[in-house]
């Protein structure tokens, strides 16, 4: 019995050319000659199982079973079985592994390892179902065997493959494992934390992640990457005091001064994110202390990750302040250490582009990289683009990161208008030299800052032009040749500050055709506002909430009598409702006069209930981009505070592109003084919202067609330009 | 044959084998064995085959039977197989209808003009569920049925398969129907009957409009002048679009009618084609052939008139209403031949008359109120009533639906009605099953949508199965007696209507429709797009071919005139041809360059519809018979509008929506003011916008918009109306 069983030595031909039904009448000989011999049974059933005979298994395996003693020969049966799952195994013949581990579960399901073999088995075989996972209570399972010695790797394998299933069988199951881990329980978070966040953040599978992310806790309290993620999630659960609670622990518990700032970074952004403005003033300077000790540092001593938190976080900047100059410094300087960061650490040589010739006769290559071309903001305002793209001319790729191009959106809008378009999940490198192999030759970022898989990919140049474009602020990225603008989205001396090449199209960096518009289901007497009295509707996330601008809409509706302030916007509605009750209160301004408004199912009811509006008040230092384009299509006035900066300028520029002029303050007083005049004349209101409604006919902002053409003579140009200087 | 296990007898001692699943693999390997034993015995083959063939496992059964064919005689082979198979398959036929229906189709492989064997393979995919366009075509039925003679085909049996084909819309079912006609040499008008019924189902119900012109197209060439198939051509082909033959099958029906009921109808047909096309130069002389037709008819009061037909009759007076801005004439026409409908109802109906059952006083309890009609999908009556659904107060009111032609899972219904109603059901066309409904279920108050569009509501309410009959929204008053009130506004019916109409009119305070407003896509035309400056004014009228009265047409080409720079889009369902030689004519004759005309195609869908209503300056309204939601959609996104006010409840629809949002510009009491308001509102920018700004400005609080309150006051009416019927009964 100690010695291991094996297929008997005579058949080492048959076996190696897998001929089992030569082998089942063998052992089938074999029970004639010798029926005392037990693993001839055994060996006949499974030679038979492996033919797919089930039937003719199941009855040699019960006549073997009927005549010895029951206990010993299902140990051995058990051995020949597990043996023969390795050799399969070996051999890669899955699907014959996963058939024997089913038999092996039958006969013992408490075996835990031939469980987790199943698992993974049925994974890699695609054939596992959440539903028959639930149902064999593998829990329970875990919790009641007897041997609980297990190969940590092979639960961490297991647990990799099977953490790609969001859902609360799967996070019970993980939970059930880390006893059985032991004192290596720790390394889970490292197989499991980078999946689990991938789902969360893209899949909508957050509430999953929380939990995962919050189980690693409670192995390692001190798990960075649990900790420096769990802030995040939250967020993006919209638990905005969670989140502010998890940023402040990752900050406490940070040891280094790095760590801290990282910490002090991410607590920034869930306190604006959520609202809680009133404790930003304060961090403000030492966020910037700490940005400039980074800047200041000597190269190397910085980890990577700290380095693209900061060149990432840096984009709160423009939420706190309108100061080009000191804004664009921070950008430009760690984009400049971001980037040589990335071109000593990686392995891909810069620049990845190959030398292109430059005639002319074929069509010029666009490529499009973005993790945004779905239902998001600048999905919806650039289809129009990829609509009027002059294909003849042009040839447009596109390039996914973390994006599906099965994506409903994507398939509708997008799909339809190009020529090419691959999808790299989160691998930013492999994407790189795809643009490189297809030879692009302008490249544009649709992402800018706000991805950070997308600057990796554009820093290692892999198209000659490379653009930003729409997705945000330039990066400050060396790598980005050009950044497209208008006449009014910049003031006139921004060169001075970007270390890219600002384009200005001859009118708008962006024109749309229109917004898809539902039925309103909100009117004035459901908020009982008496239906001549003046509403102004303020519409935006919680980043954007900066007091000192709450403080100037609060002054308005003061001077206007009966007049109401809608206010409405992702963020931790507690929180905004006490900053704006806050400050309404310490300018005596009623609250009675403020209504908070719930979110809306979608962007279509939204924009109609815009209408409920006589005026829109804009935010300020960073406006509403999306938000005044739906505002000035639904024809409601609207007062932008215009200063500096990109992101200052947008509502600018965009009534400029609608011809209206009205609205448009320079400074904080005239804000209060557009405020004011909207809601106390209504022929101004008048002649502003008519003047939106014509300009859906004639104004720039709405000619999609013009627009494109724009873009495409400045891709022709920015070529033309660079073989004038590389050739 | 004696040594041969009979394959019957093995299944039975398969399935003793395992209770829940016979065992063929067994059969299989009993076979194979078989075979071993005796290879030269070819039925073992064919028995294998079947094995494998009830094992699920085809490809192993054709490679058997193939191999058998090779080995023995293949004539002799066949024969053995097939009655092999057709032994199985009619054992199977009771046991596990599926392997029958794949042991025939292998049958057919091997002999496939086997009539018998195609019969059971209809039926059989008929029961599964099975049957298509594509199966019919491989069966091929149709030419094989040519080649056969008739007597060899069971008559009960044959006119089974003939029901399952018809009722499979597709163009072999066509083919196979024509090779049928030899076999109805004794009995035509049964064919007749069958083509004409299932063209009407499968055509207005199911919408197979194609087919069903096929199968009418049918009944012509066996009977040249059939009525039957004559008087649905023209409806048919007005459902697909195609005028022109529309036009032509309606002068063909009207020629065939000798009736003098029928010559009515024939002549209204050929008046809505006429009009649907845009073709309106005929217009004049057919309407007064159809006036003096109707007259007559009135003045026989006969009492044996088809009620079926009558109705139809009540139905098509509704096309004076495009015709002419008469309130008394149009109204007397309506009112008299409901009143010789209501005649000949009680003198022949079947049924009880009136239907409805006395129904005690309750207090407390919610008033059941019932909705009637076949427009609660995407149709116009239902994207505008939808809104009075949703706002329902169902803790007073008990809301049951009762529609025709349709179904409760249409996603409109589902979506917009369902949830806010009690109780829905179909019932197809089955008058007498929706009217008893109405009754057994004590509706107290029926609301009909559809007035006189559709002549089954019509005829349901005639029937009276509810004691309170209300017409709302689907149309005029219908001027049948069972009617207790028609719901109106201060402005859509003038102060003196109730003289000439027959319900009683029933005004709401305010208006008789709101809704919470309109959809509304990305426009997809630009100015540019039709070569138009976007200083230009531009004018729009949109309307079918049907509201395209030529008079209303020259007061447009008059405003066009006087207003340079300006444009006419002209755009809706018509003959294209047609609308565009009726407006270059009349432009011609008003000294207008057609150049200033732009004929717009059609668009998607309503939304994208309305999102380019922004490309205009000025709505030009039609007259006698209004815009309604083109009037609504056109308030909504804010376009002036000029419209001529009538005396007619269609020429004053426009009217009330304006008075309704707080607009009186654009309202126009002659055809002079018409052309007046048309050319003030080209020339003048303030006024324009004035107007625009009132529309806008007008959502926040006209009652036009505000559908709780009008919800309300319709409610209210229906309380008020159930006091009042029970105080006076």
């Amino acid at each position: 019995m100690n010695e291991m069983p094996n297929w008997d030595a005579k058949i080492e031909t048959l076996l190696a050319n897998s001929n089992y039904s030569a082998i089942a009448e063998y052992y089938e000989h074999a029970i004639n000659e010798n029926p005392e011999k037990s693993e001839n049974y055994w060996y006949l059933g499974l030679a038979y199982l492996l033919q797919q005979e089930e039937n003719a298994t199941q009855a040699a395996w019960f006549s073997g079973l009927s005549q010895f003693e029951e206990i010993t020969a299902i140990l051995e049966l058990t051995r020949i079985l597990k043996q023969e799952a390795q050799r399969q195994l070996k051999l890669e013949h899955q699907k014959n592994a996963w058939l024997i581990c089913q038999y092996l579960f039958e006969i013992n399901p408490q075996d835990l390892e031939n469980i987790f073999r199943l698992i993974q088995l049925s994974i890699d075989l695609d054939e596992f179902q959440i539903e028959d996972f639930a149902e064999q209570d593998f829990v329970a399972k875990i919790q009641n065997a007897n041997s609980r010695n297990l190969d940590v790797d092979l639960i961490k394998s297991t647990l990799q493959k099977i953490a790609e299933y969001p859902c609360t069988e799967v996070y019970h199951f993980i939970q059930a494992c880390v006893p059985l881990c032991d004192n290596r329980a720790a390394e889970l978070a490292d197989v499991l934390i980078p999946i689990v966040t991938r789902l969360g953040y893209q899949r909508g599978s957050v509430d999953y992640a929380i939990s995962v992310t919050e189980l690693c806790l409670e192995i390692d309290e001190k798990s960075l990457i649990c900790l420096e993620h769990l802030p995040r999630l939250y967020q993006k659960a919209r638990r905005y005091t969670d989140a502010i609670a998890a940023a402040e622990r990752f900050m406490n518990g940070a040891e280094s001064g790095l760590l801290k700032f990282v910490g002090h970074s991410m607590l920034l952004n869930m306190l604006m994110g959520a609202g809680l403005w009133q404790r930003v003033p304060a961090m403000m300077p030492v966020q910037k202390q700490l940005l400039q000790e980074l800047i200041q540092a000597k190269p190397g001593d910085i980890p990577l990750l700290v380095v693209q938190c900061a060149f990432s976080y840096a984009t709160l900047l423009a939420y706190a302040q309108d100061d080009l100059a000191e804004n664009r410094w921070f950008h430009n300087s760690l984009g400049q250490i971001l980037h040589g960061y990335l071109q000593a650490n990686t392995s891909v040589s810069f620049p990845l582009f190959r030398n292109q010739s430059c005639k002319t006769e074929s069509r010029l290559k666009i490529g499009y990289v973005a993790n945004t071309l779905r239902g998001h903001s600048v999905g919806w305002l650039s289809r129009w683009l990829f609509q009027s793209h002059n294909r003849q001319q042009f040839d447009i790729s596109v390039y996914l990161l973390d994006q599906t191009a099965a994506d409903p959106f994507f398939q509708h809008w997008i799909a339809p208008n190009i020529d090419w378009v691959g999808e790299f999940g989160h691998d930013y490198t492999a994407l790189a030299e795809k643009v490189s192999d297809n030879q692009v030759q302008i490249l544009v970022d649709l992402d800018s800052l706000t991805l950070d898989n997308t600057y990796m990919a554009i820093s290692m140049k892999p198209a000659p032009v490379q653009v930003t474009w729409l997705g945000w602020d330039a990066p400050g990225l060396p790598a980005i040749d050009y950044f497209i603008a208008d006449p009014y989205v910049l003031p006139s001396n921004a060169q001075e500050y970007y270390q890219e090449t600002i384009w200005r199209l001859p009118q708008t960096y962006l024109a749309v055709q229109g917004f898809e518009v539902d039925i309103p289901t909100l009117r004035k007497e459901d908020l009982k506002i008496p239906s001549d009295a003046i509403t102004y509707l303020t519409a935006q996330v919680g980043y954007k909430r900066n007091p000192d601008n709450i403080r100037l809409q609060i002054r308005i509706l003061k001077e206007v009598t009966q007049s109401h302030l809608l206010i409405k916007g992702i963020a931790a509605e507690d929180f905004i409702q006490g900053l704006f009750i806050q400050i309404a209160q310490e300018e005596g301004v009623s609250p009675d006069r403020l209504h908070f408004l719930p979110q809306v199912p979608n962007e279509y009811i939204h924009r109609a209930n815009l209408r409920i509006a006589d005026v829109v008040l804009d935010t300020y230092p960073y406006n509403g981009a999306t938000t005044t384009l739906e505002t000035i299509w639904m024809g409601v006035p609207i007062v932008t505070r215009a200063g500096s900066t990109f992101s200052s300028r947008n509502s600018y520029t965009f009534l400029r592109n609608a011809g209206v002029l009205e609205g448009v303050a320079w400074s904080d007083e005239e804000y209060i003084h557009w405020g004011i005049r909207f809601g106390r004349e209504e022929n101004l209101r008048q002649k502003v919202a008519l003047q939106m409604k014509q300009s859906q006919r004639t104004s720039p902002l709405w000619n999609v067609k013009q627009f494109a053409l724009d873009m495409e003579n400045a891709y022709q140009q920015m070529w033309q330009r660079y073989c004038e200087t590389h050739i | 044959m004696e040594n041969t296990p009979n394959l019957f007898d093995m299944t039975q001692l398969a399935w003793t084998h395992d209770e829940t699943e016979a065992n063929y693999a067994a059969l299989v390997e009993h076979y194979e064995q078989a075979i071993e034993t005796d290879p030269e015995q070819s039925k073992n083959y064919w028995y294998l085959g079947l094995a494998h063939l009830l094992d699920n496992q085809e490809e192993e059964a054709q490679g058997v039977w193939l191999y058998g064919l090779s080995l023995f005689d293949s004539e002799r082979g066949t024969t053995e197989l097939a009655e092999i198979l057709e032994q199985e398959a009619q054992y199977q036929h009771t046991n596990d209808r599926y392997q029958s229906w794949l042991i025939r189709q292998h049958l057919r492989t091997l002999l496939p003009e086997n009539i018998e064997n195609l019969f059971y393979l209809i039926e059989l995919s008929a029961d599964l569920e099975e049957l298509n366009e594509e199966i019919l075509e491989e069966f091929n039925l149709s030419e094989i049925l040519q080649n056969k003679s008739s007597q060899t085909i069971n008559a009960e049996r044959f006119s089974n398969i003939f029901n399952i084909i018809l009722n499979c819309p597709s163009n072999e079912s066509t083919r196979f129907v024509r090779a049928c006609i030899p076999y109805f040499q004794s009995d035509f008008d049964v064919l007749l009957q069958r083509l004409v019924s299932t063209a009407t189902f499968q055509g207005y119900e199911k919408k197979y409009f194609y087919y069903a012109i096929d199968l009418l197209q049918i009944c012509l060439e066996v009977q040249e002048n059939s009525l039957a198939a004559l008087e649905h051509l023209p409806k048919l082909y007005l459902e697909v679009r195609d005028y022109s033959k529309a036009i032509v099958a309606a002068e063909d029906f009207f020629a065939a009618c000798k009736d003098q009921l029928l010559r009515v109808i024939g002549c209204s047909m050929l008046l809505k084609a006429l009009m649907a096309s845009g073709n309106w130069q005929r217009v004049p002389n057919v309407v007064e052939h159809y006036k003096s037709l109707v007259k007559g008819l009135i003045e026989q009061q006969s009492t044996n008139l088809s009620l079926d037909v009558l109705q139809c009759t009540l139905v098509y007076a509704g096309l004076l209403a495009y015709v002419q801005d008469n309130l008394s004439e149009n109204r007397w026409f309506h009112n008299s031949i409901g009143q010789l409908l209501d005649k000949n109802l009680k003198t022949n109906a079947q049924v009880d008359f009136p239907l409805f059952l006395p129904t005690a006083k309750q207090s407390g309890e919610k008033l059941r109120v019932g909705y009637i009609g076949h427009t609660l999908r995407s149709h116009s009556v239902g994207w505008l009533s939808r809104w009075l659904f949703k706002h329902h107060d169902r803790k007073q009111l008990d809301i049951s639906v009762y529609l025709f032609n349709q179904t409760t899972d249409d996603p409109f219904f589902q979506n917009w009605i369902a949830p806010h109603v009690d109780w829905a059901g179909g019932f197809g066309n089955d008058i007498p099953a929706l009217a008893e409904k109405i009754r057994d279920d004590r509706v107290q108050v029926l609301v009909d949508l559809d007035s006189i569009t559709l002549d089954y509501t019509s005829m349901v309410m005639a029937l009276k199965p509810a004691p309170v009959q209300v017409t709302w929204l689907g149309w005029d008053a219908s001027g049948v007696d069972s009617i207790d009130y028609f719901m109106a506004d201060p402005y859509v019916l003038p102060d003196n209507a109730q003289e000439y109409y027959s319900e009683k009119i029933w005004r709401l305070p305010q208006t008789y429709l709101a809704v919470e407003g309109f959809e509304v896509d990305v426009p997809t035309l630009r100015r540019e797009d039709l070569n138009i400056s976007s200083d230009a004014i531009v004018y729009l009228s949109s309307q079918a071919g049907m509201k395209r009265n030529p008079h209303t047409i020259r007061l447009q080409m008059q405003i066009l005139r006087e207003v340079s720079n300006s444009y006419l889009l002209v755009k809706g369902l018509a003959d294209q041809v047609f609308i565009q030689d009726l407006f270059s004519q009349i432009a011609q004759e008003e000294g207008v360059s057609s150049d200033r005309l732009r004929f717009l195609p059609l668009v998607a869908n309503e939304y994208i519809h309305r999102a380019n209503l922004n490309i205009a300056d000025v709505v030009l309204d039609t007259y006698p018979y209004n815009g309604a939601t083109t009037t609504l959609e056109t308030i909504w996104m804010g376009i002036p509008i000029v419209t001529r006010v009538g005396s007619t409840f269609a020429a004053r629809n426009s009217y009330t929506f304006l008075r309704n949002a707080g607009v009186a510009d654009g309202i126009a009491w002659t055809d002079e003011e018409y052309v007046n308001y048309g050319i003030r509102f080209g020339r003048d920018e303030t006024l324009r916008q004035k107007v625009a700004w009132q529309m806008y400005q007008s959502r926040s609080s006209a009652p036009l918009w505000n559908v709780k309150r009008f919800a309300h006051e319709m409610e209210n009416a229906y309380q008020q109306m159930w006091q009042h019927y029970c105080a006076t009964t």
